[in-house]
């Protein structure tokens, strides 16, 4: 089920887009992610609507209230909450639903990433019994693996005359773009010494190393994919006026910062990234 | 809200990686025999005694994921040749398993999804690297040929040339003295195994665009072309007069050696992706669905009997016993004897 509805269509059209649009799996690659990230834009949209009417609603004085009243009472403070949230008519699933909507697509995309660059005839033998009959195997192969300086079905390095070993540069960009997406997209916190919050700076921490690794030892076919995905998220946030600029700084002392009022310090993200 | 936020991301990273996890470079396992040995290459190398069905050494000890042998290993003067992933070929004692030497001058510049062939004292040996490789017996290059992209199909020689298929769609005649090229064909389509070859100055084809063909071994020239159903995945035999070959279709042919007339044709209850082998002088052939079947000459079955796995080696012979393997299989290795009856297997060691 997963391959008829995930990754059979998505390989089939990856490998429309190579055949008919230039027969470079690069460039195949990097349209192919961004009509994924087209289509997937309202998604995105709401989610961060609804984190955003999340963030108000843990801003929101009756919020800040009920915490201080039920402080004691964990129970009682969680039903009042569920009150509250329906009284404000919030859906508190509205951000993390089209999240969960996007899991499939984003690993759809990356099994058919390798499913579209076959290395061995066993691999080719399975691509060509998903193919649909408009994309003709015969025309297509030999796929063209070549992207600038890249084989895309290896691991990437750079070799420099110079220099006795290879530079993983994709691995290295991928690791960068990752953290700069993390820390773009995230909001500022409400209170940096809440445990989500730091839950979410070590998330921003920890996964540049994750992909970047993943970068460093799987496709650079992949690691293109990574990097523009990653690049599209930040233009898709920057649009939306969601990014926070002042946090690429690694090692900005945000809890020292002075506090403000928490609707303040909604508004005042909010401003920032719409001024950028 | 945020937090669940957070865990989904952790979750979609971990899925990630085991997406990662489970894509592992596979294929086929290689299958190679001498009379008293088989070898099977199946991300490591088997060595069995074909008598008893014992297993000599294996090598590595433990598969190494950075460097998997799937292609078919060549036995040559005590020496077994092995190609693996990483575009390394080893050649290893036959009786200990010992590494004799190691040529690895381009490791990690592509794969040997292809198997090196032994033809007199050179070891032809293709790479998806876009070369092939000719090597002495001692390790060292003598020459390399370049294509115009991946080879996946193992060369085929005789005394003076070597015949070499690529996935560029091109058959290449080359002189195995200095490996310099003297003609190239386009046959229209991927070519993904080796050429099947006779004593009469023909080499026999098939392609992904679904045809059969012969060409002439002096020119390049096409002499006949056939349309298939399907795709055949493994070089076909060819004994008299006749080409014998399988598709991923679920047919087997059986082709006129002359003019491409089908001669026979048989429907199978599963594709066929390893070649054809002439086991007692029959052939017989092996599906996906663990079938392994006589054809006769005449188009009609012979003995046919079923085991678990998909069956995608080309069996070898050795020792009178028809040696089949495959993936998902109970077993690494499957003998039969000439009549069909099961002899032993090899069960992998943990």
């Amino acid at each position: 089920m997963w391959d008829l509805l995930i990754i059979q269509p998505f390989t089939n059209v990856l490998l429309l887009i190579y055949s008919y649009l230039g027969q470079n799996f690069g460039v195949a690659i990097i349209l192919f992610t961004l009509l994924i990230r087209l289509l997937t834009h309202p998604l995105m949209v709401s989610q961060i609507k609804g984190s955003q009417k999340m963030m108000e609603l843990q801003n929101h004085p009756r919020y800040k209230e009920l915490q201080e009243k039920y402080k004691n009472d964990r129970q009682k403070l969680q039903e009042e909450q569920a009150k509250l949230i329906q009284e404000l008519k919030i859906n508190p699933f509205a951000s993390c639903l089209p999240l969960l909507i996007q899991f499939p697509i984003i690993i759809g995309l990356y099994q058919s990433l390798y499913k579209a660059m076959p290395n061995t005839p066993h691999d080719l033998l399975s691509l060509t019994r998903i193919l649909y009959s408009f994309v003709d195997i015969n025309a297509i192969l030999p796929i063209n693996n070549q992207f600038l300086w890249m084989d895309l079905s290896q691991p990437e390095r750079l070799y420099l005359p110079f220099l006795p070993f290879g530079i993983p540069v994709l691995a290295i960009v991928v690791a960068l773009t990752t953290y700069v997406q993390g820390k773009l997209i995230t909001p500022p916190p409400s209170n940096p010494n809440d445990q989500t919050a730091m839950m979410s700076g070590m998330m921003n921490l920890y996964m540049p190393f994750l992909m970047g690794y993943m970068g460093l030892t799987l496709a650079s076919g992949l690691s293109l994919y990574f990097i523009v995905s990653n690049l599209i998220g930040i233009l898709q946030y920057a649009m939306l006026g969601k990014v926070n600029w002042k946090n690429i700084l690694p090692f900005r002392k945000s809890s020292g910062e002075k506090p403000v009022s928490p609707a303040k310090s909604v508004a005042t993200s909010r401003k920032g990234g719409k001024k950028k | 809200m945020k937090k669940l936020k957070i865990l989904l991301w952790l979750g979609l990273a971990m899925v990630f990686l085991a997406a990662c996890a489970g894509t592992p470079l596979n294929n086929w396992p290689g299958l190679a025999a001498t009379e008293d040995t088989v070898v099977l290459a199946y991300g490591q190398v088997h060595v069995v005694d074909a008598k008893t069905g014992t297993e000599k050494w294996k090598y590595p000890e433990k598969i190494d994921n950075a460097s998997l042998i799937f292609s078919n290993p060549a036995v040559v003067d005590n020496k077994i040749i092995v190609a693996s992933y990483a575009n390394v070929v080893q050649a290893l004692d036959a009786q200990s398993g010992a590494v004799l030497w190691t040529f690895d001058t381009f490791k990690g510049k592509g794969k040997f999804v292809a198997g090196p062939v032994v033809a007199g004292e050179v070891i032809l040996v293709p790479s998806t690297d876009h070369h092939l490789y000719a090597l002495d017996l001692s390790g060292k290059m003598l020459w390399r040929f370049q294509s115009r992209n991946a080879l996946w199909a193992p060369a085929i020689a005789d005394e003076e040339h070597v015949y070499l298929a690529g996935l560029d769609h091109y058959l290449y005649s080359i002189r195995l003295a200095d490996g310099q090229k003297e003609w190239e064909v386009d046959l229209g389509g991927p070519l993904i195994h080796a050429p099947g070859s006779d004593g009469n100055g023909r080499l026999y084809m098939t392609t992904l665009k679904k045809e059969a063909l012969a060409i002439d071994k002096q020119n390049g020239n096409i002499v006949w072309r056939t349309p298939i159903t399907g795709s055949a995945w493994a070089a076909p035999v060819v004994a008299d007069g006749k080409v014998v070959f399988g598709t991923d279709q679920k047919k087997a042919y059986i082709l006129n050696a002359e003019n491409g007339q089908v001669l026979a044709s048989l429907d199978v209850s599963a594709g066929i992706i390893g070649g054809p082998v002439l086991f007692d002088g029959v052939p017989v052939l092996v599906t996906e669905g663990g079938e392994v079947f006589q054809m006769k000459w005449d188009g009609t079955r012979g003995w046919t009997r079923t085991i678990k796995g998909q069956l995608g080696s080309t069996p070898v012979i050795s020792d009178g016993r028809l040696v089949v393997s495959g993936l998902q299989m109970e077993h690494l290795i499957v003998t039969f004897r000439p009549d069909g009856t099961e002899d032993w297997s090899l069960t992998a060691s943990k």
